[in-house]
């Protein structure tokens, strides 16, 4: 993926870098066809009048110009004079006949040219452009106009490529044609165009080279992390301070919270499953060791009595046991779906009372409760659970003579259920802890309770939006209260 | 004596209901499945029906809509999941409580007790005496707007003093119609009619129990303090 990634990163930035080469070619070259070109001509031009001047002075007949064109050779201008063999009669009328080849002599009867400096490469030339300048008009390379959108244009070894004056010599008409020699400037420029090209493309790849590396690396550590992740090495160091402060250190962060996160669970999951071990190994030893002494007839009489009913409250135990871990195992999934629909709290709570009739009767607990009309707008499973737990750890943790208390109150939006009792209590400091996976108080003492009881209710009470609270004085009993949104 | 069908198909727990039902003195006849509690029913009669819902063939809920509906025969299901859509879908069908597994015999028997009680018309469930009002349905005695559970015993002692108030009810009576059993000794009674005695006096109930020497305990309305 890295790969791949790498090498469309360097495609794309490679295509960016041509087409933006492109585009500023196109925009130097308008510049140099609208701003330079004209310029260029006008300086040539100028330099064309010099020369005029120059020759129109100093060469008084036709025999004197090899000469002139000698001393022009030392120039670096590319120079053609052409002389009108026939004077300018021919004037407007032969112009149709499109091109002539300038040669040095006479030519196409009745022309004569005289080049100086470097030879041009091409010398066609429209015979109306030369007539033009015959007739006393300035040439400013117009013909060669088209080729000037290009810069090499610039460069283009043409006659055509010239600007022409006319030069009076000896009262004769001259035409005289002159374009900078740009052979030594073109090579220079050129090269120096060409290193430019080249150290630019150049640096770039190297730059883009360097840039996807740098991009594509800390990609490649965040795979190689969230490998190991998923091998839940959790001692893997993400280390996200050595990543950029961008997106990619940002994700680096969120893998870390995430690696965080899956530790706890983690670990939380290990520790549930020793605690689980633990509560289920101990009653099973129990109901191992004692139904063994029975089957074996070791004890007799109370003792065997003694030993059936320790059988029985473990299995009880477990089974309890079981019970609440499926629930929580609900929980724990987040595949429980909260059902809302209207509940007459009061119906509800009477008839999770009632449950426990059986178990009061004997028992001398002394339940009372009061409990006003109240519907509310919640999940009936689990507002079930919640009070049949609270019930069944009053039940449990009282005795002969004690008194269990339920009430609910409608407090308009809210209604407030409390079930108290005044049985064995809880001392000041587990009182943060009751509320925790496994934790029983006193669990010498109380063999009965999986520790799982009020963790489910405040888990399910949480699910409900709702809030529970705990007083309690040791010795002197407890009460719950929970609260819930009507 | 009243008679008890069981349906369970789960071996161990069908015996060890029959032993508990038996030995509280019920005439048990139990089945693995409907078709056979069905076709058993076709020349006998039974009082009250113990089903569990999870069953090969004809389920708990299917069945209980048999027994309840076509043959007017309370029935308690037995449940496994212990969840509220049993319970509910258990109630549509017609069963008169349902018990979630796994439970106490001591739970099922009281269970059954309570439903016998509630399908015999003949039994007032509800009675009310100066401001206490008794549910014999569900223990429970009602006094200034709080509800108390009270102990079978204490229930039902209090009933038969309720039920003639004012007049005196003699021990034997009460013996009888509590414990089911003349020789009940005055010991027992006593120490029964002095807890519920405490309980009225706790409860701020305006009622008040006297000893009548040598015969029994009257019911008596209690007066305002201005009065003594």
């Amino acid at each position: 993926m890295m790969n791949t990634l790498y090498k469309r990163f360097i495609a794309v930035l490679l295509a960016v870098v041509s087409v933006s080469l492109v585009v500023s070619l196109l925009a130097s070259n308008i510049l140099y066809a609208f701003y330079s070109k004209p310029k260029m001509n006008e300086q040539m031009l100028g330099t064309a009048g010099d020369l005029k001047t120059v020759l129109e002075q100093d060469v008084s007949d036709a025999s004197g110009i090899p000469a002139a064109m000698d001393m022009l050779d030392a120039l670096d201008y590319q120079v053609a004079l052409i002389s009108g063999g026939d004077g300018n009669t021919t004037g407007e009328e032969s112009v149709s006949g499109g091109e002539v080849t300038l040669t040095e002599g006479p030519f196409n009867g009745g022309y004569a040219a005289h080049f100086a400096g470097a030879p041009f490469e091409r010398t066609e030339m429209d015979l109306s452009t030369l007539e033009h300048v015959l007739s006393g008009n300035v040439y400013r390379g117009e013909a060669a106009e088209m080729a000037n959108w290009f810069m090499m244009g610039h460069f283009m070894n043409d006659v055509r490529n010239t600007v022409g004056v006319p030069v009076m010599i000896d009262g004769e008409q001259h035409a005289l044609f002159i374009k900078q020699d740009s052979s030594l400037m073109f090579s220079e420029f050129h090269i120096i165009l060409l290193v430019f090209f080249v150290t630019a493309v150049l640096v770039s790849l190297i730059f883009i080279i360097l840039m996807s590396r740098r991009l594509t690396e800390p990609l490649g550590r965040l795979r190689t992390a969230a490998d190991e992740i998923r091998k839940e090495n959790f001692e893997y160091d993400i280390a996200p301070g050595t990543y950029s402060r961008d997106e990619i250190g940002q994700l680096a962060g969120s893998l870390d919270a995430m690696k965080g996160q899956l530790q706890q669970n983690h670990s939380m999951r290990q520790k549930f499953i020793s605690d689980v071990t633990h509560d289920l190994q101990s009653p099973l030893l129990n109901i191992q060791g004692y139904a063994k002494l029975l089957e074996d007839g070791e004890v007799q009489g109370d003792d065997a009595q003694e030993a059936a009913s320790v059988v029985h409250s473990e299995a009880k135990r477990l089974s309890s046991l079981a019970r609440q871990l499926m629930l929580l195992n609900k929980f724990d999934h987040q595949s429980y779906e909260v059902k809302k629909a209207p509940v007459r709290l009061d119906e509800q709570i009477r008839e999770v009372i009632r449950v426990f009739r059986w178990r009061l009767d004997e028992s001398g607990i002394d339940l009372s409760y009061s409990l006003d009309e109240a519907v509310i707008e919640s999940d009936r499973n689990l507002l079930w659970n919640i009070w049949d737990n609270l019930v069944s750890n009053a039940v449990k943790y009282s005795s002969d003579g004690d008194e269990i208390t339920v009430t609910l109150e409608d407090r308009g939006t809210h209604v407030e259920v409390s079930v108290r009792d005044t049985g064995e209590g809880i001392r000041q400091e587990e009182l943060d802890m009751i509320f925790d996976r496994f934790y029983r108080v006193d669990a010498a003492r109380s063999s009965e309770g999986s520790g799982l009881g009020l963790a489910i209710v405040r888990e399910t009470v949480d699910m409900l939006g709702g809030t529970i609270e705990v007083e309690s004085t040791f010795g002197e009993g407890t009460a719950f209260t929970v609260r819930l949104e009507k | 004596m009243n008679k008890v069908m069981v349906v369970e198909d789960d071996v161990n727990i069908r015996k060890l209901v029959v032993l508990y039902l038996q030995k509280n003195g019920y005439d048990v006849f139990d089945f693995e499945d409907a078709g056979a509690a069905l076709e058993y029913l076709e020349d006998e009669e039974v009082d009250i029906a113990v089903v569990d819902v999870m069953m090969p063939g004809m389920n708990g809920f299917e069945l209980t809509e048999v027994l309840n509906g076509d043959l007017e025969i309370p029935v308690i299901l037995l449940t496994a999941k212990g969840q509220l859509d049993d319970k509910e879908q258990g109630f549509l069908a017609g069963a008169s409580d349902y018990i979630v597994k796994p439970f106490e015999p001591k739970e099922l028997l009281f269970r059954i007790r309570a439903v016998l009680k509630r399908s015999n018309p003949a039994a007032d469930t509800k009675l009310s005496f100066s401001g206490v009002t008794l549910d014999r349905e569900h223990y429970e005695i009602e006094v200034a707007g709080r509800t108390h559970m009270l102990p079978v015993k204490e229930l039902e002692m209090l009933a038969c003093l309720v039920e003639r108030p004012e007049k005196v009810v003699t021990r034997e009576h009460i013996a009888e119609s509590v414990w089911g059993d003349l020789d009940t000794s005055t010991f027992t009674i006593n120490t029964h009619m002095n807890r519920l005695r405490q309980k009225l006096e706790k409860y701020d109930a305006e009622v008040r129990i006297l000893t009548v020497r040598g015969v029994g305990y009257r019911l008596e309305r209690l007066e305002a303090e201005t009065d003594i």
